[in-house]
């Protein structure tokens, strides 16, 4: 198997004359939390249905485990945890019925000590008599984490695990990956809109862009806080840019016509020291780093 | 994962569904209805059927009207409805999954899209054959007890003529059991058909409407009778065998018209018939197969 849990090369999918996802390559090392980036329609749950041979691939060739995924569903998805999209599960059951029934399949031990182990993990201690149906958003999200834990994967897919998720649940789902990279030493490859879900949580990451990879890397390269962007405010905008074009920050400056600056993010107390020193009063400030301006450009585009 | 595993889960899902018991609540109450209707006002009945015969044909009507003609009469009733009920599972094999979003996990599961449609089919058999029980229960088993047993009169319509043929007590239940098994596998074309057709549709409503359409218009066609299509549509329409099952009360006669017991009149017919609805089985199962097999799960 080597150090990578999943190979892809050159994978495409076409739906119809729609291309959904374009000759994409990336591989995800074992023990890594690896995050999916990409606006709704970015590719990213297509990309994650192949991997789970949910849609066949137009083009491409996909590797889990070191072995072709083509002819080899059957290994490879025993040993995968997944949760695509909403964590639907049979909401006329209770919680332990579900957790049965998909026990089944894995010809696992069904015990109630072993099930209510796996609620408490996933924090549903207590709830597992219930219907389905009566659980919230966050609970239902929790129960498909376990169901998706029911064989004890090395390799866990979470799709947008934190959609329709109250802060708390958005916190306790950052903690679970958090917990079973760190003390499991599971795989992970999560996927999320937004830049500073993937941040908090995973160690590489690609973008995808209308299908398209658009960036890959880990994730401190990509958010190196050497390329903060700086934005200030303020009332006397046209003395402030004067004196920055005069001082050492000119080769930071990015606009002529707005104090924004591309920098280090632990040199920003100098700049605004600068700044006051020479009496240009500031109302507010704000920082992002470049690549979150990238994709928000492209979010907006 | 063994076959025999999966088939228990999904036997357990149809269980735990309120809708699965939609069908026996459905079958009890009309068999109920029927029979209480019968035991009032029975007499009036057999008069419209015997009428034109009543003169050249002494008959015990009250006898006559026993559990072995009530079940009849209610078969001939029930089975034209019953495909319904049928769809009402089939139909959300496949499409119900996808409409909970629960078949992308379950196909997320290290067991093979043949395995889990295979799975479903079976099941659906399972539960077309425990509704045939139940009707057999309540149609057979509680008409006898409420009208008692007897001789059985079965009255026949073929093209001008009108026949009414008489099975001895002693000669009617294992016709029963061939008629229970045929249903069983006339009524499993339609949980192939509905299986077949809820793989193209992400709820259940539209597979369960395809199917009892399907099967309403073949049966209207079915029962045309003008020759072009007696000879020509017919006999490839599956709902003209559906009703195949009748042919084990048509007992065969001696040349002096008495009826030979054990007999059935056309036997070569009743197996062809089967073998066809049995072809229709197997071709709808492999097609389902083979499409759910290539299929991207969207859903």
């Amino acid at each position: 198997m080597g150090q990578y849990i999943v190979e892809v090369e050159g994978l495409s999918k076409s739906f119809a004359s729609f291309e959904a996802v374009k000759h994409i390559s990336f591989q995800i090392q074992k023990g890594s939390v690896y995050g999916f980036l990409g606006q709704n329609g970015a590719g990213k749950s297509t990309t994650m249905r192949m991997l789970l041979s949910l849609i066949q691939p137009s083009s491409g060739k996909i590797s889990i485990f070191g072995k072709p995924l083509k002819g080899n569903e059957k290994f490879i998805l025993s040993n995968i945890g997944a949760i695509i999209e909403k964590p639907d599960t049979y909401g006329y059951l209770s919680g332990y019925d579900n957790l049965k029934i998909f026990s089944k399949i894995f010809a696992r031990s069904t015990s109630q000590s072993a099930l209510d182990a796996l609620l408490e993990k996933v924090g549903l201690k207590g709830r597992g008599k219930d219907k389905v149906q009566s659980y919230s958003q966050g609970m239902k999200q929790r129960l498909g984490i376990a169901i998706a834990l029911l064989n004890d994967p090395d390799f866990i897919m979470l799709d947008e695990p934190t959609n329709g998720l109250d802060p708390q649940g958005i916190s306790e789902i950052r903690n679970l990956i958090g917990h079973f990279s760190k003390n499991e030493g599971k795989t992970i490859l999560v996927s999320s809109h937004l830049l500073n879900e993937i941040e908090m949580v995973a160690d590489s990451m690609i973008i995808l862009h209308k299908g398209e990879k658009i960036a890959e890397g880990k994730v401190k390269e990509l958010l190196d806080p050497a390329n903060t962007l700086v934005t200030i405010e303020t009332s006397q905008l046209v003395s402030a840019i004067k004196f920055i074009q005069e001082s050492k920050w000119c080769s930071k400056l990015v606009s002529n016509h707005a104090l924004k600056f591309e920098m280090d993010k632990a040199a920003i107390p100098l700049l605004v020291q600068f700044l006051v020193e020479h009496q240009i009063p500031i109302s507010n400030i704000q920082s992002n780093h470049s690549l979150e301006n990238y994709f928000l450009k492209l979010t907006n585009a | 994962m063994s076959m025999l595993k999966l088939l228990e889960i999904e036997l357990y899902k149809i269980s735990k569904r309120p809708r699965t018991y939609i069908s026996f609540a459905a079958i009890s109450a009309i068999v109920l209805i029927f029979q209480f209707a019968f035991k009032a006002d029975g007499e009036n009945y057999m008069n419209l059927m015997l009428q034109g015969i009543n003169d050249s044909f002494q008959l015990d009507k009250q006898h006559a009207m026993n559990g072995y003609f009530m079940c009849y009469i209610i078969l001939n009733t029930l089975l034209v409805q019953v495909p319904i009920l049928v769809a009402l599972v089939a139909g959300d094999a496949i499409s119900g999954e996808a409409n909970m979003g629960t078949l992308r996990l379950i196909l997320t599961k290290p067991v093979s899209r043949t395995e889990i449609l295979v799975a479903k089919f079976l099941a659906s058999i399972v539960y077309t054959i425990m509704l045939l029980i139940w009707m057999a229960f309540f149609s057979l088993m509680l008409s006898l007890w409420i009208f008692g047993s007897g001789d059985m009169l079965v009255f026949r319509v073929a093209g001008e003529v009108s026949q009414i043929m008489q099975i001895a007590q002693d000669d009617i239940v294992w016709r029963y059991f061939a008629a229970f098994g045929y249903a069983a596998v006339a009524l499993t074309v339609i949980a192939a058909l509905a299986i077949f057709l809820s793989l193209f549709a992400e709820n259940s409503i539209g597979p369960i409407i395809t199917t009892v359409c399907i099967v309403l218009v073949f049966t209207i066609v079915s029962n045309m009778n003008i020759p072009i299509i007696d000879q020509h549509v017919k006999p490839y329409l599956f709902t003209s065998y559906l009703v195949g099952w009748k042919g084990f009360f048509y007992i065969a006669t001696t040349q002096d018209g008495i009826p030979i017991k054990g007999s059935i009149e056309d036997l070569k017919s009743i197996q062809s018939s089967l073998m066809i609805l049995i072809g229709h089985i197997g071709a709808l199962i492999l097609l389902s197969i083979y499409i759910f097999k290539r299929k991207d799960i969207l859903s």
